[in-house]
């Protein structure tokens, strides 16, 4: 959308002043220009271009380039004319890479900064910028001006929907590491603009959020954001995402190995979807709570739960958690070495899933057969099973049962998935 | 161009809140006595006190940043050289690239820098003594080999009419290993620390010939100052530096200056080591009439206060928002400037302010509530064990001052952010 300048300024205020710096400035001049986004970044990039009577020299950094940053940016203003302004995008890549020291290295180098003889421009996320003040603090004190820029309000709901739709959970398994975390600068970012609104969007967001630190190991951060996000359900009396945020802190402890804790979390999320009559959120509380018992070996308990979370889905008619709670209870079976009620059990769960077009469901709950089936000594039976999930699997992408495939095949001798495609049987 | 200026366009660019003033800019302005009464000329009688009684002056200085230490230590320079005192001045913050930095990695700076410099200004040093060290280093910082193809590679890039000794070009060389962080700076620092006694040892030898041979020129002596130390923000890096290794720092046979972080300046231990206490420059005192005239003075000196603001008296809020830090009055007078107007007008002034304050705002933690309201009751800054303190000095919440003893008060941009004064009123 081509903006006029006027119009622009009507927008985005700090932009006149903004424009006036960079067209006085002789020589060097730090200067930090709050933008949170992409988005807002190319919104006002051609309004600055248009504007400005001086030439302007982008810098986009790279992650893999390992140079200083000012060592980049004084090669780039070798060839540049006297004039120019040098603006620099993407120091929040540099600031997760654990190897790079970035505070330091702008604390120790300002005086390289200082030699390049034009005023420099760092277009920088909120959080970055405190933390440049807080930190390099030699460095920013130098700074001439900071300007601050922000998503109108229809901009920020349109750019939260984007996002939102693109990063849901279940994709969360398969994102990259990268792609992790450069989902975690986009959520962080957008959150930043979203600071005074307390809408769905932002619970969402830190929901989503909480999550991708939860898939890194990171639990402080997490747990963070889940918190922000309870005090926010509390707030606005949402009792519904409220049940679901004690679920997912009570995760990041059984991550951490604290069950009791966990176990805390779990009661206070029953007890609220028990009061507003959520059965969803009160059968997958029980799964839950079961599975901390699980893992403790109580295996008596955790049965009882599951079984009572397996009543609450078949009265609410949630086929997809009656399958789940199945699958769940075959392996307490399976761990008392049932084997055969087991795969009763795994068998209605099949049933249920195939009625409802649940392949995701399929995928799992064969899995979990092949693995009866290897307990029963019927190797053959369990390679035909697998490779039955692994066709499934392949055409929705599911990648947590690929990942347990995968490292199935290896088990058994293989390199990869591939191990999976042929028709060779193996036996074990 | 020519100061103080008379349109907004130059008083932009006659304000910079970032580089210090070269030694004979116009736009200097000496503020001792609204400071602590004292300025680099006590240093330089120290220096040439110490000097006739034959002992080394071993000094310290601190301040905030942007209190105006390079400026005066450049004004120092050029007093002491002046009084024909030869000064070799190394900013580490160009030749040490680390956030690691060993009390090896300065005294080899220290060399280099040494031997560089008396290089350049003619000044040829006994060249057996040269060999000796350069044989040192081969013997027991590097090798033969390394120094053999340090040498080889000297010879090919050689810069036609400069002649360097060949040390000066080997200790670039590692100075330059450090810098890079290369896979020598472990071995280099290892193998200085255990011949620990024979470097300094090494080191005060040349600086004794390098002293006879100054005073033979008619320089008065040595002085070395190093700069940039101030900015090291991690506690074990300046305690390793200052407290575990001041006895290497000071072992050396020179007057030495080093600036070090504000934050140390409240340590005991230091005395110990180098002589008196360290120099300190505190804020300017904003609040006096002498300080509100003396910095509308230095603004004068660069605009023209009265043709460029519609109401001079504009000029008092910005000095009463500056807090005595003359780069946050610069940096407030700057973006003041960015006006459609062809005088700055009191909306300019606020903008001004308003956007100051947003940043000190981003520093403030809640937790440091406690803290502050312990600094603005005691007016003097409260060494809790924590070292919160720290973090609030270096980044300027919290201002020093002097009135005989140094005193502490908030910055008072804190005082506009309204979250903050709530807390701290209750």
């Amino acid at each position: 959308m081509n903006q006029s300048l006027d119009e622009a300024i009507e927008l985005h205020p700090s932009l006149k002043f903004f424009l006036k710096a960079m067209q006085r400035c002789n020589g060097f001049g730090l200067y930090f220009l709050r933008c949170n986004t992409l988005d807002l970044r190319d919104e006002l990039l051609p309004v600055i271009k248009g504007a400005l009577a001086k030439p302007i020299v982008e810098l986009d950094i790279d992650p893999k380039n390992d140079i200083y940053v000012d060592a980049q940016v004084s090669q780039l203003m070798e060839t540049a004319p006297d004039n120019a302004v040098v603006f620099i995008y993407g120091l929040e890549k540099l600031f997760y890479l654990k190897e790079r020291p970035l505070m330091e290295e702008l604390n120790w180098r300002r005086g390289h900064y200082g030699r390049v003889e034009h005023p420099i421009v760092f277009w920088l996320p909120e959080f970055l910028i405190t933390e440049i003040l807080t930190y390099a603090p030699d460095f920013a004190d130098w700074y001439s001006g900071v300007y601050e820029f922000s998503l109108s309000a229809p901009e920020k709901s349109n750019l939260t929907l984007k996002t939102w739709d693109s990063v849901n959970e279940n994709i969360i398994g398969s994102l990259s590491l990268e792609e992790k975390q450069r989902w975690i600068i986009n959520l962080k970012n957008l959150l930043e603009e979203l600071a005074d609104d307390n809408s769905q969007s932002r619970r969402d967001l830190l929901n989503r959020l909480g999550q991708l630190y939860a898939s890194l190991g990171n639990y402080d951060k997490a747990l963070s954001c889940y918190q922000q996000n309870l005090e926010l359900c509390r707030l606005l009396k949402d009792k519904e995402n409220e049940g679901a945020t004690l679920n997912n802190i009570s995760l990041i402890y059984k991550a951490r190995g604290d069950s009791d804790t966990a176990l805390c979390y779990l009661q206070d999320s029953l007890k609220i979807c028990q009061q507003i009559d959520n059965k969803e959120g009160e059968g997958a509380t029980l799964n839950n709570i079961s599975n901390i018992y699980d893992v403790q070996g109580d295996y008596d308990t955790a049965l009882r739960f599951l079984q009572d979370s397996l009543k609450i889905t078949q009265q609410a008619g949630n086929k997809a958690g009656e399958g789940a709670t199945l699958n769940n209870i075959s392996q307490i079976y399976k761990a008392r070495g049932d084997y055969d009620t087991a795969l009763q059990l795994l068998e209605g769960s099949l049933k249920i899933y195939q009625q409802i077009g649940d392949t995701a469901g399929l995928c799992t709950t064969l899995f979990n057969i092949g693995h009866i089936h290897l307990k029963n000594e019927d190797p053959e039976q369990a390679e035909a099973t697998w490779r039955e999930a692994y066709q499934l699997a392949k055409t929705i992408g599911l990648a947590q049962v690929l990942n347990a495939l995968k490292n199935l095949a290896k088990q058994l001798g293989g390199e990869d998935l591939t191990f999976w495609e042929s028709e060779d049987r193996r036996y074990l | 161009m020519t100061y103080p200026v008379n349109n907004l366009d130059d008083a932009y660019n006659a304000c910079n809140p970032d580089k210090p003033l070269e030694v004979n800019d116009s736009r200097y302005l000496d503020l001792k006595e609204v400071r602590n009464n004292q300025n680099v000329s006590t240093l330089l009688r120290v220096i040439k006190r110490t000097t006739q009684t034959g002992d080394f002056c071993k000094q310290l200085l601190t301040g905030h940043t942007g209190s105006g230490k390079s400026t005066e230590l450049k004004r120092l320079q050029s007093q002491l050289e002046e009084a024909l005192y030869f000064v070799v001045y190394l900013d580490v913050e160009s030749s040490l690239d680390l956030q690691q930095i060993t009390y090896q990695d300065v005294l080899l700076n220290i060399a280099q820098e040494l031997v560089n410099h008396l290089a350049s200004t003619n000044i040829e040093l006994d060249s057996s003594l040269l060999n000796d060290l350069q044989q040192w280093f081969a013997d027991r910082i590097v090798s033969e080999d390394y120094v053999k193809e340090v040498k080889a590679s000297a010879s090919v890039s050689g810069q036609a009419g400069i002649d360097i000794p060949f040390i000066a070009k080997l200790l670039t060389k590692l100075t330059g290993e450090i810098r890079s962080g290369s896979s020598r700076r472990i071995e280099i620092r290892q193998n200085i620390e255990k011949e620990q006694q024979s470097f300094i040892a090494k080191l005060n030898d040349l600086l004794l010939a390098a002293r006879i041979k100054l005073k033979n020129k008619e320089h008065t002596d040595l002085v070395i100052i190093i700069d940039g130390l101030e900015k090291i923000k991690q506690k074990n890096v300046y305690d390793a530096l200052f407290l575990e290794h001041s006895e290497q720092l000071t072992d050396i046979d020179s007057h030495t200056i080093y600036t070090i972080p504000a934050a140390l300046s409240f340590h005991t231990n230091l005395g110990n080591f180098f002589s008196d206490e360290a120099f300190f420059i505190p804020m300017v005192k904003y609040e006096t009439p002498e300080g509100k005239q003396r910095l509308t003075e230095l603004v004068n000196k660069r605009l023209n206060v009265a043709a460029l603001f519609e109401n001079p008296l504009f000029l008092d809020d910005l000095i009463a928002m500056c807090g005595g830090s003359v780069r946050d009055l610069l940096r407030l007078i700057r973006t003041a400037t960015d006006t459609d107007s062809e005088k700055i007008q009191a909306e300019d002034i606020a903008r001004a302010i308003s956007s100051l304050v947003k940043v000190y705002d981003r520093l403030v933690w809640e937790e440091d509530v406690p803290l502050l309201k312990k600094v603005m009751i005691d007016k003097r800054v409260v060494k809790t064990e924590d070292k919160k303190y720290e973090r609030l000095l270096s980044n300027r919440l919290i201002h020093e001052y002097e009135n005989g003893k140094p005193w502490a008060a908030l910055h008072p941009a804190l005082t506009r952010i309204t979250w903050l004064q709530t807390a701290l009123s209750g």
